[in-house]
């Protein structure tokens, strides 16, 4: 497992603020994020159902059960920790894909097999902690594929 | 499993038919031979793990309408 420093923007105050960029989340790391969002998923859908709204497709997901891939050499799993908690996780595979692009056909392709955010930065939840420091991300999660 | 972050440098002993075919493989993919390596242990690792869980790796021909089973060692 490797640790990076990065950094986060604060909402409230737009200042950046510290975190950590992880390759390589362990088994122990995806157990203490899933505890942790897992009672927010469920707290967020009633009230998104309660309101007529959607709930976000991935909300099934449980990281825990997905942690048996990670012992494997074809999967790298990202995630990014920032006062104290992880506020972001993503699973690639670097070796079942290929680029299907004309000029590119044939070659290794990263594929992102799941990338969610953290809940407690879901709209349903009023935000007010962190978002990411470079592109924005929607923040729904789902499977992305490159083509 | 801890997954390691350091390199080690290993002797890797090709005959001149599998070097030809890694070469191949490093300029038809764009990839450095270590890379193409890699890629292959990866995968490996991958199948070993699907079919030692019973799974199948199968190869399909849609247009001639083939299957065949990968059986591998």
């Amino acid at each position: 497992m490797k640790r990076n420093s990065t950094s986060l923007i604060l909402k409230t105050t737009n200042e950046p603020v510290p975190a950590t960029l992880i390759d390589g989340v362990t088994r122990d790391l995806l157990e203490t994020a899933e505890l942790a969002w897992a009672s927010l998923r469920i707290e967020g859908a009633r009230s998104l159902k309660a309101a007529g709204g959607n709930v976000p497709q991935h909300w099934h997901w449980d990281w825990r059960r997905k942690s048996p891939v990670i012992d494997f050499l074809a999967y790298r799993c990202f995630g990014i920790e920032c006062e104290g908690e992880m506020q972001g996780l993503m699973l690639v595979n670097t070796t079942n894909h290929v680029s299907r692009l004309k000029g590119q056909r044939g070659k290794p392709l990263v594929y992102v097999d799941y990338i969610e955010t953290a809940p407690k930065l879901e709209r349903v939840h009023n935000p007010t902690s962190v978002r990411s420091r470079g592109r924005a991300s929607d923040g729904s999660g789902g499977s992305v594929q490159s083509r | 499993m801890q997954r390691m972050t350091t390199k080690r440098t290993m002797t890797l002993n090709l005959s001149d038919e599998e070097m030809a075919v890694l070469d191949d493989l490093a300029t038809r993919k764009d990839l450095t031979k270590t890379a193409v390596i890699r890629q292959a242990l990866r995968l490996y690792q991958f199948v070993d793990a699907k079919l030692s869980a019973g799974e199948k790796l199968i190869f399909e021909d849609e247009a001639k309408q083939k299957k065949a089973e990968l059986m591998v060692l």
